[in-house]
C-alpha cells in the first residue's frame, strides 16, 4: 500500500511538468500583451517596450520556459506582473477559501444526491423516480453562473437568508458566506451524482446477496448500510472522483460570480490581465489538487471494497 | 425482483441514515443566521464593492483608475476640484500667487496639517511629491511639461518654476498625480511606498489583501474638523457586474461602482440611489488618416454626420449618456456646445461624400474590443446611418489588449474608445488630439499646424477670456476636420443604499468619502 502511494506520488511530478508546459504555452498563445494590460490604454510604445523587457517577455519562449522551470525547481514561481508580489504568497493565502468551498459544495452535493438517488432507486419506475430523474435531467442543462445569479436573487435579495459574496471572517462566518456558492456548485454537480448512485444502487438491490440477506432476516439498517450503500457507493466514488476536475472548474466560475477571494477568481482576473506567473502557478496548484483527489479516490476503493488490493 | 422488494422499513431507515447529511449541511448557515451580539461602541463602516483592485499607492507609475481613485482618498493635493468641476479650490495650499512673468507660482501651505501617523506636513514633503510628479519619465509627467523645478521658499511656502507661462498648472495640480505624501515614508520605503502609503487625506490604509479587499480607517489627525464622519471603509473587489448590483440590493454593501446602465432603472425602482457623474468621458471614433479614403476631410465629415447620437444616448446608454457636442467632455473648462458641433444630418453627409473621391460609398472597418456590447450597439447604430449614404460598416472585434496594440502600431482603421479627461483643463485632451509630433495626434495622423500652434498658445495664455476664444476655435476645427468623431458623453455610474449621504464623486473619480455619512 505504502509503495503504491509512493509510486503514485512520484508520478505527480511528470504530470505537473506536462501541465506546466501546456499552460506556459497556452497562456502565451492568447492574444494580448501583458505590458499593455498593465500600463493601460495611454501607454506609449516606448514604455510598453521597457516593461516588456523588464518582464523578460522579449526572450525566446523556450528561454522564458527554462527560466521559469529553473526558478520553480527552487520554489520560486515568480512575481505577479500586477501586484509585484510573490505569486505563491498571493495564491496560497487564497487556497483555504477555495478548498472550503470545494469541500462544502461536495458535502451539499452528497446531501442532495444520496437521499434523492436512494429514493429514486427504492421507488424505481414510480412517479417519484420519474420526477427526480426529470428534475435532475433539467438541472444539468442550467449554466452554473445563471443558477448562481438566480439563487442569489431569491435567497439573498428577496429572502435575505444568505450573505452574497466575500470570503467571510473565518470559521462559521466563512461557511455562511460560502453557503450560496456551495449550493450552486452542488446543484450543478448533483445530477451526475444522482444518476450514478441510482444506477449503482439499483444494481446492488437486484443482486443475489441482497435477496439472501433479506431471506436471512437481516435488519433493514444493516442491509442498507452494510450491503446497499457500501456496495452502491464504490462505483459512485469513482464518478465523484472523476468529477473533481469539473467541481474545481465550477468553483472557478462561481468564485468569480459571487466575488469570493479564492484562487478561482484570482485565476480568472489573472487570465484577463495576462498575469502569466499567477496563471501558471494557480493552474499547477489546481492540477495538483485534481491528481491528489484522484489518488484519494483510488485509496477510498480499498476501504469500501476489500476485494481491491494495491499489493502486486 | 426489485418490485417485490419489502421496502417499507428499508425506506424509513434510508431516510434516517441520510438525513444527518442534510442536517449537517444546513446547520452551519442556520447557526450563522442567529442574531449575534454586537461588540463595543458602534463603528460606522462603509462597505463598497468595486469592479477591480488597485495596483499601487505610488502616483509615479500609476496608470489604472482604481489606483487613481483610491489614492485620492488617502492623499490630499495642494488644490482640489471645485464642485462645478471646472475650477479649483484650496486644499493643502491656502493661497497661491503667480509672478508677473507667469514663470513662478508660489503656494502658501496650510499650517497644522498632519499625516495619518501624526507627523506634521512640511514643505519638504510637498517639494518631494511634486518633484516626482513633474518628472517627465513618470507616467503623468506630461501634465506638467513646462514645469522645470519645485523648490522650498520657507517652511510655509513652496514655489514651482516654469520655462514658459503655463495656464493649466492649477488644474494639473488637482489631479491624483500631484498627490502629496510623506518624504520620510518615501525615504524609508522607496519604491515599496507602492505598498505603504502615508498621506494627509481623510483615511489611511489599514490592510490590503491584494485582489480582494482594501480596508481604510479614519485618519485621526485629519485637518478638517468633524470629518470624516465614518470610521472605516471596506473596498471589496467584486468583478461581476450582476453580483455588485445584487450585493447592493441585498444590503450587504453600501456602495457600488461601474453600475451597468441597463440595470439603473431596476436599482432606482428598488429604492437605491444612483449617481451619474456626467461629462467624465467622451465616446469617440478615432479615424486613421493613413487609410484611404479617411485622408479626405469630406469623407470624415460625411462619416461624422451619420452618427445618430440621440439614438446612442437613448438606446445604448438608456438615457444616461448625453449627446456629445465637442471632443471635450461637458465638464471641461472652455467646453463650447455651440462651436459648430457634429450633428446627425443625412443630407449634409451625402453632400460631403459627393464632394469626395468615393461619392457612391465604400466599405469601412471599425475595430472594437470583443465582448463589449455597449460599443457594439453604438457601432451598429452608426452602421445604420452609414448605410443611408452608401457606406458599408464592417465590425471587427478584437481582444482588448490586441486592439490597443493594433492602435498603437497604427494598423487600425477606426478605433473606438472613451477617453477620460483627468484634469478640468482642456489642455490634456486637446493637446493629445492635436499633437502630431509625439503620438501622431492620438494615432489619427491628423496634422494641422494651425491647431498645434493654437494648443501651444492656449497653454501659455493666462487670460481666461483669450483662452476661451482659442479653445472655441480649436473645437470648431475639430468639428470641421473630424479627425475624431465624438458620439456621447458617457457618465460614470455609482449606486448606493438610500441611507448613505454626502457621497458626491467628482469627474476625476474622487469619491469624497470625508463628507459621507451613514444613517
Amino acid at each position: 500500500m505504502i509503495r503504491y502511494i509512493a509510486g503514485r506520488l512520484l508520478l505527480i511530478l511528470p504530470v505537473l511538468f506536462g501541465v506546466s508546459i501546456v499552460v506556459f504555452m497556452l497562456i502565451r498563445l492568447i492574444p494580448g500583451n501583458p505590458a499593455i494590460a498593465i500600463l493601460g490604454e495611454h501607454a506609449t510604445p516606448e514604455l510598453i517596450a521597457r516593461v516588456q523587457n523588464q518582464l523578460g517577455l522579449n526572450l525566446p519562449i523556450w528561454r522564458q520556459y527554462l527560466h521559469f522551470l529553473g526558478n520553480a525547481w527552487r520554489g520560486d514561481f515568480g512575481l505577479s506582473f500586477f501586484y509585484q508580489q510573490n505569486v505563491s504568497t498571493l495564491t496560497l493565502e487564497r487556497i483555504p477559501v477555495t478548498l472550503t468551498l470545494i469541500g462544502y459544495a461536495a458535502l451539499i452535493g452528497l446531501a442532495i444526491a444520496i437521499p434523492c438517488a436512494t429514493l429514486a432507486a427504492v421507488r424505481r419506475e414510480t412517479p417519484v423516480d420519474h420526477v427526480i430523474r426529470l428534475v435532475f435531467t433539467a438541472t444539468i442543462g442550467i449554466p452554473s453562473f445563471w443558477l448562481g445569479i438566480v439563487l442569489a436573487l431569491l435567497l439573498s435579495v428577496k429572502v435575505r437568508l444568505f450573505v452574497l459574496g466575500g470570503g467571510g471572517a473565518g470559521g462559521l462566518d466563512t461557511m455562511w458566506h460560502l453557503t450560496l456558492p456551495a449550493l450552486t456548485i452542488a446543484l450543478h454537480i448533483s445530477p451526475i451524482l444522482v444518476r450514478a448512485l441510482r444506477s449503482s444502487l439499483i444494481e446492488v438491490m437486484d443482486s443475489d446477496y441482497v435477496t439472501t440477506g433479506l431471506a436471512m432476516g437481516l435488519r433493514p439498517v444493516t442491509l442498507l448500510v452494510s450491503y446497499l450503500l457500501r456496495n452502491g457507493l464504490t462505483p459512485f466514488i469513482s464518478v465523484l472522483g472523476l468529477n473533481v476536475g469539473w467541481l474545481i472548474g465550477g468553483t472557478i466560475i462561481i468564485e468569480q460570480v459571487f466575488g469570493i477571494p479564492g484562487v478561482g477568481s484570482l485565476l480568472i482576473t489573472s487570465i484577463l490581465t495576462r498575469d502569466y506567473s499567477i496563471v501558471q502557478f494557480v493552474t499547477l496548484v489546481l492540477a495538483f489538487l485534481v491528481i491528489l483527489v484522484n489518488l484519494l479516490t483510488d485509496l477510498a476503493y480499498a476501504v469500501l471494497d476489500p476485494r481491491v488490493s494495491f499489493q502486486r | 425482483m426489485g418490485r417485490d422488494w419489502p421496502k417499507m422499513q428499508i425506506r424509513r431507515t434510508a431516510w434516517h441514515a441520510v438525513s444527518w447529511l442534510v442536517a449537517v449541511s444546513l446547520c452551519v448557515p442556520v447557526t450563522m443566521m442567529l442574531p449575534r451580539p454586537s461588540a463595543g461602541a458602534a463603528v460606522v463602516t462603509l462597505t463598497m464593492a468595486r469592479n477591480a483592485d488597485m495596483l499601487t499607492w505610488d502616483p509615479y507609475p500609476t496608470g489604472d483608475d482604481p489606483s487613481i481613485f483610491t489614492q485620492m482618498v488617502v492623499y490630499d493635493r495642494l488644490v482640489k476640484l471645485a464642485p462645478s468641476n471646472k475650477d479649483v479650490e484650496p486644499e493643502l495650499a491656502t493661497s497661491w500667487k503667480m509672478s508677473p512673468d507667469g514663470l513662478t507660482a508660489t503656494f502658501a501651505l496650510r499650517q497644522g496639517v498632519k499625516f495619518s501617523d501624526g507627523s506634521p506636513l512640511s514643505a519638504d514633503d510637498v517639494v518631494l511629491s511634486l518633484t516626482r510628479a513633474i518628472d517627465q519619465k513618470s507616467e503623468w509627467g506630461f501634465l506638467f511639461s513646462p514645469v522645470k523645478s519645485v523648490s522650498k521658499v520657507d517652511d510655509k511656502t513652496i514655489a514651482m518654476h516654469m520655462s514658459e507661462p503655463f495656464a493649466p498648472l492649477l488644474a494639473a495640480l488637482s489631479t491624483f498625480a500631484a498627490s502629496i505624501y510623506s518624504k520620510a515614508q518615501f525615504d524609508k520605503y522607496g519604491k515599496e511606498m507602492a505598498q505603504h502609503p502615508l498621506g494627509t487625506g481623510g483615511f489611511a490604509l489599514e490592510s490590503w489583501q491584494k485582489g480582494s479587499q482594501i480596508t481604510l480607517v479614519k485618519n485621526q489627525h485629519y485637518w478638517q474638523p468633524g470629518k470624516p464622519k465614518i470610521d472605516r471603509i471596506m473596498m471589496r473587489v467584486v468583478g461581476d457586474d450582476n453580483t455588485r448590483v445584487l450585493q447592493l440590493r441585498s444590503g450587504q454593501v453600501d456602495l457600488i461602482d461601474f453600475v451597468p446602465p441597463n440595470q439603473v432603472q431596476q436599482i432606482r425602482g428598488a429604492g437605491q440611489k444612483v449617481y451619474a457623474v456626467n461629462g467624465t468621458a467622451v465616446l469617440r471614433y478615432t479615424l486613421n488618416e493613413t487609410i484611404k479614403p479617411l485622408d479626405e476631410v469630406n469623407v470624415r465629415a460625411a462619416l461624422a454626420h451619420v452618427v445618430d447620437r440621440e439614438a446612442v444616448a437613448k438606446n445604448v446608454y438608456f438615457g444616461l449618456a448625453t449627446v456629445a457636442k465637442s471632443l471635450l467632455p461637458a465638464t471641461t473648462l472652455y467646453y463650447d456646445p455651440n462651436a459648430d458641433p457634429m450633428t446627425y444630418d443625412l443630407a449634409k453627409a451625402k453632400a460631403f461624400l459627393a464632394k469626395s473621391s468615393v461619392p457612391n460609398g465604400f466599405t469601412l472597418t471599425v475595430q472594437l474590443p470583443s465582448g463589449n456590447q455597449t460599443l457594439l450597439d453604438a457601432a451598429t447604430i452608426w452602421g445604420n446611418g452609414l448605410k443611408q449614404i452608401g457606406v458599408t460598416l464592417k465590425i471587427e472585434q478584437l481582444e482588448t489588449t490586441t486592439l490597443i496594440q493594433t492602435r498603437n502600431a497604427e494598423r487600425y482603421t477606426v478605433y473606438n474608445a472613451a477617453w477620460t479627461n483627468d484634469t478640468p483643463d482642456p489642455d490634456e485632451l486637446m493637446g493629445v488630439a492635436m499633437d502630431f509630433k509625439s503620438q501622431h495626434a492620438a494615432h489619427t495622423f491628423y496634422n494641422n499646424p494651425e491647431a498645434q500652434q493654437l494648443v501651444a498658445q492656449a497653454r501659455r495664455e493666462l487670460d481666461p477670456k483669450k483662452r476661451q476664444a482659442l479653445y472655441t476655435q480649436l473645437q470648431r476645427i475639430e468639428s470641421r476636420d473630424a479627425p475624431q468623431i465624438y458620439v456621447v458623453d458617457v457618465p460614470r455610474l455609482y449606486a448606493s443604499s438610500p441611507n448613505l449621504g454626502g457621497f458626491e464623486p467628482n469627474s476625476q473619480g474622487k469619491y469624497g468619502f470625508e463628507n459621507v455619512s451613514k444613517r
